[in-house]
């Protein structure tokens, strides 16, 4: 513990001395009378002054959490005198119950409950110490980490249908693979082969056409799926932000395939460069959304493309499912690199447009227009490339966003 | 204490009237923006415009405890709201203010027994520096 004088020390001892000596000077006893009392205070709140003992334990009651959920923090102080606490809380955390300066006399459990504004991976419990000799004439004063990690989670956006991938994999699933094979959907007739089945044998067909005609059936197979999220920029509004809507969309598609069976990974393509490989089951999706609660935008100015994503992260027949703004260059131009290279890609658009007012005036407004008309021109690069470029809107919901991706694959598909 | 020592001073009483107002408004700034220096600034103007209304009295000012009480008091007010506690208690006690008082009235009793003689004053030139020499020493381990 760091131990200073408080500004009533350097106070009182001044007034004590200045006392004294005017009354030397001026041959005044009132005065020393005066300047004695500030001298006693002093020291006696120097010899009485102790070097306390302060220990904290912060237990959070939950360490994961749903965003918009209270949570509780309980502290148990043990402090040998009268001691002042301070517990430093992210800016996401909002108190709202008790008080954040508190103080405490001895042992004591202290409570506060904390509400979560916002997901993300936290680390509460930096905590200041102050105490005081009982004259407050010395201070003492430490910082304790005891910092306890706490998981908020984003709100999961409600999914009734997914984007299917044009391939699958190799593995059992429950997609109907295009690709024919051991399954239960019916695929075609052909005629029998010796080494067919009798089971598989369609009686109707053949005694139509006067000779053995078999089933095809399709098999159910998984699936690849790497969702890309652009953490290059974003747009914020109002504690909101096109980050916070990508991290969600993220969590919930990730959770819906998984439970489908698919292998899922991701990439997080920003200033900073996550991934993870494609993995299934549930604890693949705490990693995912571990990973996704760590996105931050990080300012940086190099060139990025997808040189510097590994390999394996990105298997041969993977749909590939982006969650960008579509603000920075960047992105926009490894996405299209994708596509090149012969992705399954689609595109989700967290539309930047509503967390950007126009300006007042009538050069702000055109400014605000041609940025929109940019926009336009880009999703159009992207519709000519074949890629589905779907707008989310804050007001709008993720399922009528995956709709319209899956409505453009279905006329790309019966176009060709 | 501007005022009173204005009232009382038998030498200068409108720069003492003024230095209680500057005391005044130094406490007020103080206390407003939670400066300890400008706390003091009012504490020492006070207490020097209490010495100078003591010149030329020619006797020992009988209500000395009580200006030494309400200083203390003032102080302790003023640097409990400079640095407030995170809980609220109550800054002094009365005993403590009792304490000081009383030991004003005891320093004021000793010296007017003395009578001003050169032995009296070669023993309060001594216990004034041993009692400087101790608030420093302590001060100084409590700065380490």
């Amino acid at each position: 513990m760091t131990r200073g004088a408080t500004a009533k020390l350097a106070g009182y001892t001044g007034l004590a001395a200045l006392a004294l000596f005017l009354g030397l000077a001026l041959r005044l006893p009132e005065l020393v009378a005066v300047g004695a009392p500030f001298a006693l205070v002093v020291a006696l709140g120097l010899l009485v002054e102790r070097r306390p003992t302060v220990d904290v334990t912060l237990r959070p009651d939950r360490e994961r959490i749903l965003e918009g959920e209270e949570v509780e923090l309980e502290l148990d102080v043990k402090a040998s005198a009268p001691t002042e606490l301070y517990v430093q809380l992210p800016r996401e955390l909002e108190l709202v119950d008790g008080s954040n300066p508190f103080a405490v006399d001895g042992d004591e459990v202290v409570t506060l409950r904390v509400r979560a504004t916002r997901w993300g991976a936290y680390l509460p419990g930096l905590v200041y110490v102050r105490t005081y000799d009982r004259f407050r004439v010395v201070r003492w004063e430490t910082r304790l980490e005891r910092r306890t990690p706490l998981k908020v989670y984003p709100h999961a956006e409600y999914l009734r249908t997914l984007v299917r991938p044009l391939r699958t994999q190799v593995f059992a699933g429950n997609q109907v693979a295009r690709e024919k094979g051991d399954g239960i959907e019916f695929a075609d007739l052909r005629p029998f082969v010796p080494g067919d089945l009798a089971r598989r044998v369609n009686w109707r067909a053949s005694a139509r056409r006067g000779e053995l005609w078999v089933n095809e059936y399709h098999p159910e197979r998984n699936s690849d799926v790497i969702i890309f999220v652009d953490s290059f920029a974003e747009a914020r509004r109002d504690g909101t932000s096109t980050l916070d809507q990508g991290v969600r969309a993220t969590a919930a598609l990730a959770a819906r395939y998984l439970r489908e069976k698919d292998r899922v990974g991701l990439i997080s393509f920003g200033g900073t460069l996550n991934w993870l490989l494609p993995a299934t089951g549930l604890v693949h999706l705490y990693r995912i959304v571990d990973a996704v609660l760590d996105s931050r935008v990080v300012l940086n100015y190099a060139w990025r493309n997808l040189d510097v994503v590994p390999r394996r992260t990105l298997p041969a027949h993977a749909l590939v499912l982006a969650v960008s703004p579509l603000l920075d260059e960047r992105a926009t131009d490894a996405l299209l690199d994708l596509r090149g290279r012969g992705f399954d890609l689609a595109v989700i658009e967290v539309s930047p447009v509503e967390y950007v007012a126009a300006g007042p005036e009538p050069a702000d407004r055109l400014a605000h227009r041609l940025w929109r008309l940019k926009r336009e021109a880009q999703r159009t690069r992207y519709e000519r490339a074949g890629v589905p470029v779907a707008v989310w809107t804050a007001e709008g919901s993720l399922a009528g966003a995956l709709e319209e991706v899956k409505a453009f694959r279905r006329y790309a598909r019966s176009a060709r | 204490m501007g005022a009173s020592s204005a009232l009382q001073a038998d030498v200068l009483p409108v720069p003492l009237a003024v230095a209680g107002a500057v005391a005044v408004v130094a406490l007020a700034v103080g206390l407003a923006g939670r400066w300890g220096p400008l706390v003091q600034l009012a504490l020492t103007i006070s207490l020097v415009a209490y010495a100078v209304s003591l010149l030329d009295r020619g006797e020992v000012d009988q209500s000395a405890p009580f200006v030494a009480a309400a200083l203390l008091a003032v102080g302790e007010l003023a640097y409990t709201s400079v640095e407030p506690p995170a809980r609220r208690v109550w800054p002094f006690s009365v005993g403590m203010v009792a304490a000081s008082a009383g030991v004003a009235a005891l320093l004021l009793g000793v010296a007017g027994l003395g009578g001003g003689e050169v032995r009296d004053l070669a023993i309060g030139v001594l216990a004034a520096a041993a009692a400087l020499a101790i608030v420093a020493r302590l001060a100084a381990k409590a700065s380490r």
